[in-house]
């Protein structure tokens, strides 16, 4: 019984934690819908609470579930004062999902979206807390390392350290084992489901937070109907390496970059302070959740100079700090993360790429691995398997309006999930060891993160052109 | 062309939801399936069905070798898709699994008796070898060390889940 209410005391501090964060740096948005709000407390709630647990025991404290309460406690005694203030009031705003007026023909639309969206969810969150971790990385990788961080109470287990243990990609960025540890705390035991708990709350998050960025522009069974889009993609649902349920750390990364990517792009048109404080602290989070999001952050740092290039040298002084912003805070943040992954040792197979690869020499003889990389990012986008049709429709919306996909700040969207692709290739292209093919396999899961990209700018191309009248006319 | 577009879209969604419903029906049904299957099973049943032979073995493992051990882990198995060692790792965890050397993790062929460094042993805190040569050799053995040498050897029965004493 006390066990369960830990359990529950560590979801309600985490969502607090994480509303309270978004008063602090971006009042706006706290004022916002609940979508917003809900899913935006999420991700600055794992993330923040992640990061302090992380700083926590870098500097030499001990991860449990003690030590979580007491870190949480100040926010939790701010969001008190503030309900007493009359500052942090729930929104009605979740009665922007039910279904609109009008007729009912209108109205069964709309239902329609949101029982494919609950069946996704539900299916998730069935799978996720009502079966053990049953791929592979879920444990080899990531569910070891929140096993260790729980036994040991510590980032300098020794079992990170030392060269013969048993485990891969030790210096692997720990948000994700952090979380499933902290659930472990709570509930004082190495519980397969339990840990899972998180998973199935990112990707709700995440289709809120789709949800509420298309509101922005869109009517409600416009956003409802994109959302709905996303939420059944098989990449989702079916029980694949990276779904939602597994215990990766896929969505966790695809749902704080979204939320970087999309506020970026709020950034760009609106030239508000919040969406670029927003972006860089979800740009944080995803650095310390996959190595990957070094990768996205540095694209969208490309993306952001070829905007800059475009602009007159006045309004380019008056951005720039901002953008400077984007670029350097998350790595002071994560001085402590970059200090401790110095110190690890991994093997000697784990070692990826180097700069000193990028020679003819090295390149020539795996050129022979460009079609099938090519082709497996192709079959991807282009058939059913784990997309469906969502990039034949991107393709024809983008065909119909070409001028608005491709000039800034929609261009933005398209470039960024390029640019990752051309990543990844490249990735894929230049690694030295001979298992480089199970990259193909697991291509669907590596390709993830720049679905809600395309699909937002799907949204927008559907709803800006005049390709969906019905859908533009019940607010 | 604008109407010609707007067949292609509208006709390309309704392909899209006809899909969606078709892979949610799917697996929904999977999922009443394992419900069914599953209904009642304790979390180890549920892995022992779920996972199988790597969890059997790692359930054997598990009840021959004390919490807290450290383990010397001996196959030329390499699968880098099952990661047996790897997921082996996560199940027995807190006992701790090590490679002899992690540059190359897999020897071809387990080591002669003695052939083992007492002090590298030593220096592991190593009493127990887990040696798995399934399809070479036919072994699948824990072996209980003492100051470096072998004291006791459990043959397992990977699919069964038994295991036996000599």
């Amino acid at each position: 019984m006390i066990a369960l209410f830990k359990y529950g005391y560590l979801i309600a501090a985490i969502f607090i934690a994480g509303d309270v964060v978004n008063t602090l740096c971006c009042k706006e948005t706290f004022k916002s819908s609940f979508p917003l709000r809900f899913s935006v407390a999420y991700a600055l709630g794992t993330g923040t609470l992640g990061l302090l647990i992380f700083y926590l025991s870098y500097g030499g404290g001990t991860i449990n579930f003690k030590n979580t309460f007491f870190l949480s406690l100040p926010f939790i005694a701010y969001f008190i004062y503030a309900t007493i203030k009359g500052r942090a009031r729930l929104h009605s705003g979740m009665a922007s999902v039910k279904p609109s007026g009008g007729s009912f023909r209108n109205g069964i639309v709309e239902y329609f979206f949101i029982i494919l969206i609950l069946a996704s969810v539900s299916i998730i969150t069935f799978r996720a807390l009502y079966l053990p971790k049953h791929m592979a990385d879920d444990r080899a990788q990531w569910g070891i390392k929140a096993k260790i961080l729980y036994h040991e109470g510590t980032i300098y287990a020794d079992d990170f350290f030392h060269p013969e243990r048993v485990l891969y990609h030790a210096s692997y960025p720990p948000l994700v084992p952090l979380l499933e540890s902290l659930f472990y705390g709570a509930l004082e035991t190495m519980n397969d489901r339990a840990g899972k708990m998180p998973f199935p709350l990112f990707f709700f998050s995440l289709l809120l937070f789709f949800y509420a960025s298309q509101r922005r522009f869109a009517t409600r069974r416009h956003a409802l109907m994109c959302t709905a889009m996303m939420a059944v993609l098989p990449i989702f649902v079916t029980d694949v390496h990276g779904n939602p349920s597994s215990g990766y750390a896929d969505i966790p990364l695809t749902f704080y970059y979204t939320i970087a990517a999309f506020s970026l792009f709020s950034w760009i048109k609106d030239r508000q302070r919040e969406d670029i404080l927003l972006a860089t602290v979800c740009i944080t989070f995803a650095i310390f959740t996959k190595r990957e999001g070094l990768v996205l952050w540095g694209t969208a740092i490309l993306a952001l100079l070829l905007y800059f290039l475009r602009m007159h040298r006045s309004r380019f002084l008056k951005k720039a700090f901002s953008g400077a912003i984007f670029a350097l805070v998350p790595l002071i943040l994560l001085i402590p993360w970059f200090h401790f992954q110095s110190t690890l040792n991994p093997g000697p197979w784990e070692q990826d790429f180097q700069l000193p690869h990028l020679t003819g020499a090295y390149l020539y003889p795996l050129l022979h691995r460009v079609p099938p990389i090519l082709l497996s990012i192709l079959n991807e986008f282009l058939t059913v398997r784990s997309f469906s049709i969502a990039g034949v429709i991107f393709l024809i919306a983008a065909a119909a309006s070409p001028k608005a996909s491709l000039s800034f700040p929609h261009a933005f969207l398209i470039l960024l999930p390029l640019a990752n692709i051309c990543a990844l290739f490249a990735a894929i292209l230049m690694y030295p060891w001979p298992w480089w093919r199970n990259f193909l396999h697991d291509m669907p899961r590596l390709l993830v993160v720049n679905v809600p990209l395309i699909m937002y700018s799907m949204s927008i191309l559907l709803y800006r052109g005049t390709m969906l009248k019905p859908f533009r006319q019940v607010q | 062309m604008q109407k010609l577009m707007h067949t292609l879209i509208v006709l390309s969604l309704l392909i899209f939801f006809a899909h969606a419903v078709y892979v949610l029906i799917g697996e929904a049904s999977a999922g009443y399936k394992t419900l069914k299957t599953l209904y009642g099973l304790s979390d180890t049943q549920k892995q022992h069905y779920l996972i199988g032979d790597l969890y059997t073995f790692a359930d054997s493992c598990n009840r021959i070798i004390p919490e807290n051990s450290s383990i010397l882990f001996l196959s030329n198995v390499f699968n880098n898709k099952s990661s047996f060692d790897l997921l082996l790792n996560y199940y027995l965890y807190p006992r701790k699994l090590y490679w002899l050397n992690n540059t190359d993790p897999y020897p071809a062929a387990p080591p002669e008796p003695g052939g083992l460094d007492p002090a590298w042993l030593r220096g592991r805190n190593i009493e127990w070898i887990i040696l798995r040569y399934p399809d070479d050799y036919g072994v699948n053995t824990v072996v209980q060390l003492e100051r470096g040498i072998a004291v006791q050897s459990f043959t397992l029965d990977p699919a069964g889940g038994h295991y036996s004493a000599p």
